[in-house]
């Protein structure tokens, strides 16, 4: 008989599954190297039971990888079926179409054995530091440019290491030291949640979990159906624009309509732009993500993710959209698209769940650069450079100021950066005037300087940049009157530069980014004038935008009103 | 004549008092109402009080020891000074953009903390130097003259100067410090360089505003302190506990007040060091539960873990990331939010949680009757029979059973729950929260939690210590007396000690024994002059933050006696064989910072259980949940002060005393030692 759970005993077991996830995540934060893994938290580690279901994952995980998990547990099961797997196994793939969707995030799986049967599995998704190829760039023209494949295979047998695969792996990409030692630190990830789902069976004396999962499972579709039952019925369309990334040929359209129905959501893409020659394609698992996102987001924030959430929510993509691109289309900077996601999707909820949803936000795209070279005594060095814009105006609050969103990434502190590598920030400031206008004002972008030095500081020959990031041609929306957030800029020596274009920074050349700010929300006038005063007090807006964009005469000389005349 | 030393702990209610005669080993223990207005006064009146029974008693004291919550109430209250932040030119907003990150991936609503330095008094100024220390731009003195005079002629009471590197050369933050006396003399200048010379701009800054934005405040009350107990008739240096659970004297604490910040806790797991000793140097698990949050600190071989960072003023349901980071050094401690007042409800998912919300001390638990409503941990407890409505706090405070039970019914309803079964799930629930985030912490330090000894103390500690050692699998208790006052305990036998630290960045290949060998006596020698001691008295502890080249994270490494690369080398792989298991030979490893801790010989301590009260020591029967055997059985009800060493007796069984509650299931023992700790052993 199927054992039951009592609100009480549901909720401490469903919590111990997630700690084990979470000491797994403990595990690989603390052995690894890549500062994807321990900076900006895009990993996840999870547990699956028998039949591959999704049933807890680690807190902080990326919302880039929620969609992703429950079909690469499926796709890894369907090319190795349990009667193929055997103790101490560990399975591996990077396939952007079986599991995340570019080739540097590599996924690492392995089943959990109780007693000679299959219980479950346990798998561990990095974004990794290289993985060959290109790099970061947008140019490639198909997959194969853009680095070494790992079709699904085992990594172990039995417990040992394949030699072959590490060589292989060595042998194609960039600081194959660290990128090894990432690999290693997720199989020691899934050993901790092996271990520790082994040591919770034992203390209750189970022979699998498969009831727990089915609870757990059962009660989150429960609530997600709940929550969208209490969506006003509707269909909610919206669209927007993502400017011509360099190369490309036009802007490229998101399109959604969100039907909400008695118990089920339908997100419909259709109308969004085909999928195009650069590397900006989805596939169809990053795409479910970041739906899945913003619909928790707005929904029901607060429930733990697993098979259940997904249930009632239905994703369709027209096959050979750039949401949903046919193989072997590039996929490398992905996130420059499918991070407008949650933005659309918000946008077209925006009159159904007005209190919930956001402005636009500047940290969208997310704002990333790889940059490697030499120094002057011939060793390479490879570094990240990442800085988020501002936030969009809550109904309640000011946005935050240079927060990334919709992904999670903590910049590189400057002193680090310039320590292991020859370059100079000359500026990192926040950037006035650049969250829009609104009873609720957008936070603020900021403002980047990096000098790549000439003396004997600087490298010894040009450095190369892939830096991507977005919103230089349309404006970041405000919501319910508020105005848009200042646009992007990227330039090279004072010359304007197209995102997505691979830089060749010469020693003596000045970078300069300006990363956008949020976009406000409701009216300007509506924003009590000691507000603007106070901003125009600290600097966040000038005293020609309170006058200009707020009718707020402020004398920026004292931060004071002027005395009214006479 | 009788030499007395005297611990002070002002917390948010109460200022605790613990008197130790240091020859006898007699101990007093007194409590007064804090002053909020004038702190200063509730501790002249507690040492007046203990005076008044002990004639001549000030002028004996030998030592006295002050912890406060003073720093960090001001933090969390925005009651510091008028801060103002000089950064070098570019970089003003580093300490309000912080990293960047959310803490929270879902809720698209979470704030963060604003500066505790406005921008309007963050100025820049123009000067560089560089990752190596070298100096690319020279500082621009009569523009940075101009912003402090400024800034002065603003209000500001207290700056924080931090510049890019500083750790790598402190030459410019030195020349403004000159720069401010000589425009400003009474402006107190903190310097990054000084406060925290080590990389990563966001934090160093952050502490270095923190230090400035307490700094007034501390050198205000410590010289009052300092003169009032003068006049009082005190003649010794007065101490003051550190967040490291080093004391150190009040002048070094005037100096780097934002260490003081967790003066409590450090001092709760100092005594933890202490008991520890007297427990045959049993490794313990520390467990402080009290009513908004409970703490946990792991002691192994009698020493707490360190830390060399923590974050305060949480301005989000306590989660990490939600509050101001501050790298000082600090007894490592895990702050979780559950406590007696954390607030049970229903989530949306139709499961019973628990905290992090709490209803604090105003309104409180529903059975305070001070008009709370809300289901706690506390009414929980009181309706599981596990507190005595008619002995909290000695009695002073009746609580209200029926008010318990009506909050926790309304809870119960919906999760188609009787009373009893939702108050023992919220018991569970609460139990089940600290037991994970336990198991977290204790992974992240590699150790075998199976090995630990749960040491409970703090008002809701013993109540739930045997939920949590249970649910741990921990086989002892052990509940000290004293709960109430155990930080105060922690400064009596805490060390003078004083940690420093200084980046040295380099490869373990390229490191030089000299060198490091010369950077750690100059951090000895800084070590020596606070202590103020003679060098033969001093002791030094020298450890490295060290790294595969690359990592993010440094693990901790005691200096091997020789420096050199493979001595060094061997050492961090014995370190990160220990924590991970395993280690990489074909992978560079690096040095990040050095870190010294100087001390002095703990002052030779004892102390005494006093003989038991008269009495009878078993004060009745009360039905309370049996966590063993799941069902509600009588308890034999232990009055504490009556039990004398010795004294055994099997659970179910309950130990009341005027501060706290001890529970014990059935499945196991206790027994009384000779110091008057309660052991708990559970089968």
């Amino acid at each position: 008989m199927a054992r039951t759970f009592d609100a009480v005993s549901l909720e401490i077991l469903w919590n111990r599954l997630i700690n084990i996830t979470d000491e797994a995540a403990t595990a690989l934060v603390r052995t690894s190297f890549s500062p994807v893994i321990r900076e900006f938290h895009d990993y996840a580690c999870a547990l699956f039971d028998r039949r591959g279901r999704l049933v807890a994952h680690s807190t902080f995980t990326t919302p880039g990888l929620l969609g992703i998990l429950p079909p690469v547990a499926k796709n890894l099961c369907a090319a190795f079926p349990p009667e193929t797997l055997e103790p101490g196994d560990v399975l591996i793939t990077n396939d952007p179409w079986l599991a995340s969707g570019h080739l540097i995030d590599i996924t690492v799986g392995a089943p959990i054995f109780r007693a000679g049967a299959i219980v479950g599995y346990c798998i561990c998704v990095v974004h990794h530091l290289d993985i060959g190829g290109r790099m970061a760039t947008l140019e490639s023209r198909d997959i194969y440019e853009e680095g070494l494949k790992i079709p699904p295979s085992k990594l172990y047998r039995a417990g040992r290491e394949s030699e072959d695969i590490v060589n292989f792996v060595r042998a194609n990409v960039r600081a194959a030291d660290k990128v090894v030692g990432d690999l290693r630190a997720q199989v020691a990830a899934n050993h901790v949640a092996m271990q520790r789902l082994a040591e919770f069976l034992e203390d209750l004396g189970w022979d699998d979990y498969e009831d727990l999962a089915e609870a757990i499972i059962g009660r989150t579709d429960a609530a997600m159906r709940e929550a969208i039952e209490k969506l006003p019925r509707g269909r909610y369309a919206h669209e927007l624009f993502v400017e011509r990334v360099h190369q490309s040929p036009e802007p490229i359209r998101l399109a959604v309509a969100v039907a909400t129905g008695p118990d089920e959501i339908t997100v419909d893409f259709t109308g969004t732009s085909e999928q195009v020659a650069q590397a900006l394609n989805a596939t169809l698992p990053i795409t479910k993500s970041y739906t899945m996102y913003a619909l928790k987001c707005l929904l029901n924030p607060a429930i733990p993710n697993n098979e259940g959430a997904f249930l009632p929510v239905r994703v369709e993509v027209p096959e050979g959209s750039i949401l949903n691109a046919r193989w072997p289309a590039p996929t490398w900077g992905r996130t420059i698209i499918i991070h407008y996601i949650p933005e659309v999707i918000f946008f077209a909820l925006a009159e159904a769940v007005p209190d919930k949803v956001i402005g636009g936000s500047g940290s969208i795209p997310l704002w990333y650069g790889n940059m490697a070279g030499q120094r002057r005594d011939g060793r390479r060095f490879l570094t990240v450079i990442a800085h988020q814009g501002g936030l969009g105006a809550t109904a309640a609050h000011d946005g935050v100021s240079c927060l990334s969103f919709p992904g999670n990434v903590s910049n590189i502190p400057v002193e680090i950066a310039e320590s292991d590598a020859p370059i100079l920030y000359e500026r990192k400031a926040l950037w006035p005037d650049s969250g829009g206008a609104g009873r609720h004002r957008g936070g603020l972008g900021q403002r980047i300087a990096i000098r790549i030095p000439e003396d004997d500081i600087g490298p010894g020959g040009p450095v190369v940049l892939g830096l991507r990031g977005g919103r230089s041609d349309y404006p970041i929306p405000g919501l319910f009157g508020g105005r848009p957030g200042a646009r992007a800029e990227i330039r090279q020596n004072g010359e304007v530069m197209r995102s997505g274009r691979q830089l060749i920074l010469e020693p003596g050349d000045l970078l300069e980014c300006d990363i956008p700010g949020g976009g406000g929300r409701g009216a300007p006038g509506e924003r009590p004038v000691e507000q603007v005063v106070e901003d125009v007090r600290e600097g966040y807006v000038t005293a020609e935008a309170a006058a200009g964009e707020y009718g707020v005469i402020v004398d920026s000389g004292t931060g004071r009103r002027p005395e009214p005349a006479g | 004549m009788a030499r007395y030393a005297l611990g002070c702990d002002i917390g948010g209610t109460f200022t605790d008092f613990i008197l130790v005669d240091l020859d006898t080993g007699e101990t007093f223990v007194d409590k007064c109402l804090t002053t909020p207005d004038d702190p200063t006064r509730a501790v002249m009146e507690g040492v007046a009080r203990l005076a008044g029974r002990r004639p001549g008693l000030v002028a004996t004291l030998e030592r006295v020891v002050h912890g406060t919550t003073l720093m960090i109430n001001a933090i969390i209250e925005r009651k510091g000074a008028a801060t103002a932040l000089v950064t070098t030119e570019g970089f003003r907003d580093i300490v309000e953009i912080g990293r960047e990150k959310r803490y929270d991936v879902y809720d698209i609503w979470a704030l963060f903390p604003r500066p505790l330095a406005p921008r309007r008094w963050r100025r820049e100024v123009a000067e560089r130097v560089y990752s190596d220390g070298r100096v690319l731009r020279p500082l621009d003195e009569e523009g940075a003259r101009r912003e402090l005079r400024t800034l002065a002629a603003d209000g500001v009471e207290s700056i924080a100067v931090s510049l890019l590197h500083a750790y790598a050369n402190p030459v410019h933050e030195q020349a403004l410090e000159t720069l401010a006396r000589e425009v400003a003399p009474g402006l107190f200048v903190s310097l990054s360089s000084d406060v925290l010379p080590e990389i990563r701009e966001f934090e160093r800054t952050s502490t270095t505003v923190a230090n400035a934005y307490v700094k007034p405040i501390a050198a205000r009350y410590l010289a009052t302190l300092i003169e009032d107990l003068r006049r009082a008739g005190f003649r010794r240096r007065l101490h003051v506990m550190l967040s490291s659970g080093g004391v150190t004297s009040a002048e070094t604490a005037q100096r780097y007040p934002v260490r003081v910040v967790e003066s409590g806790p450090a001092g709760g797991a100092t005594a933890g060091e202490f008991l520890a000793r007297g427990l045959g140097a049993a490794d313990l698990l520390a467990f402080d539960m009290g009513g908004t949050t409970a703490k946990c600190c792991v002691i192994i071989a009698g020493r707490a873990s360190k830390t060399a960072e923590c974050e305060v003023a949480r301005i989000h349901r306590f989660k990490k990331g939600s509050g101001i980071p501050l790298k000082i050094p600090m007894v490592d401690l895990l702050e979780i939010g559950a406590g007696g007042g954390s607030i049970a409800h229903v989530s949306s998912l139709g499961l019973l949680e628990v905290g992090p919300d709490s209803a604090g001390a105003a309104p409180g638990p529903a059975c305070y009757g001070r008009g709370g409503a809300a289901a706690t941990v506390t009414d929980a407890d009181l309706v599981l029979g596990y507190l005595n409505p008619d002995f909290f706090l000695g009695g002073e405070m009746g609580l209200d059973r029926d008010a318990a039970a009506r909050a926790i019914g309304a809870l119960a309803r919906p999760l188609d729950l009787d009373i009893l079964a939702a108050a023992r799930g919220i018991h569970e629930v609460v139990t089940a929260t600290m037991a994970a985030s336990t198991k977290i912490h204790v992974a992240e330090k590699g150790r075998d939690m199976k090995t630990l000894t749960l040491l409970a103390f703090g008002g809701a500690g013993p109540v739930h210590a045997y939920g949590l050692a249970r649910s741990l699998k921990l086989p002892r208790i052990v509940v000290p007396r004293a709960a109430g006052v155990i930080a105060s305990l922690g400064f009596l036998v805490a060390p003078i000690a004083f940690d420093l630290v200084r980046t040295y960045k380099i490869t373990v290949t390229l490191a030089r024994a000299e060198a490091m060998g010369a950077a750690f006596e100059a951090l000895e020698r800084d070590g020596l002059a606070i202590l103020e001691a003679p060098a033969a008295q001093a002791r030094y502890i020298r450890t490295l933050d060290m790294r595969y080249v690359g990592q993010g994270y440094e693990v901790s490494v005691a200096a091997p006696p020789t420096l050199d690369p493979a001595a060094l080398r061997k050492a961090f792989n014995a370190v990160y064989q220990a924590l991970y298991g395993r280690t990489y030979d074909d992978v560079e490893i690096e040095i990040l910072n050095l870190r010294v801790v100087a001390s002095l010989p703990p002052m030779p301590f004892t102390w005494r259980a006093p003989a038991p009260a008269g009495g009878t020591a078993v004060k009745g029967q009360r039905d309370a949940w049996c966590l063993d055997t799941g069902r509600m059985v009588p308890h034999t009800v232990y009055g504490r002060a009556a039990l004398a060493a010795g004294f055994t007796a099997p659970g179910p069984a309950i130990v009341e005393e005027r501060e706290s509650t001890t529970i014990i299931g059935s499945h196991a023992t206790f027994a009384v030692d000779e110091a008057g700790s309660l052991h708990v052993r559970l089968a």
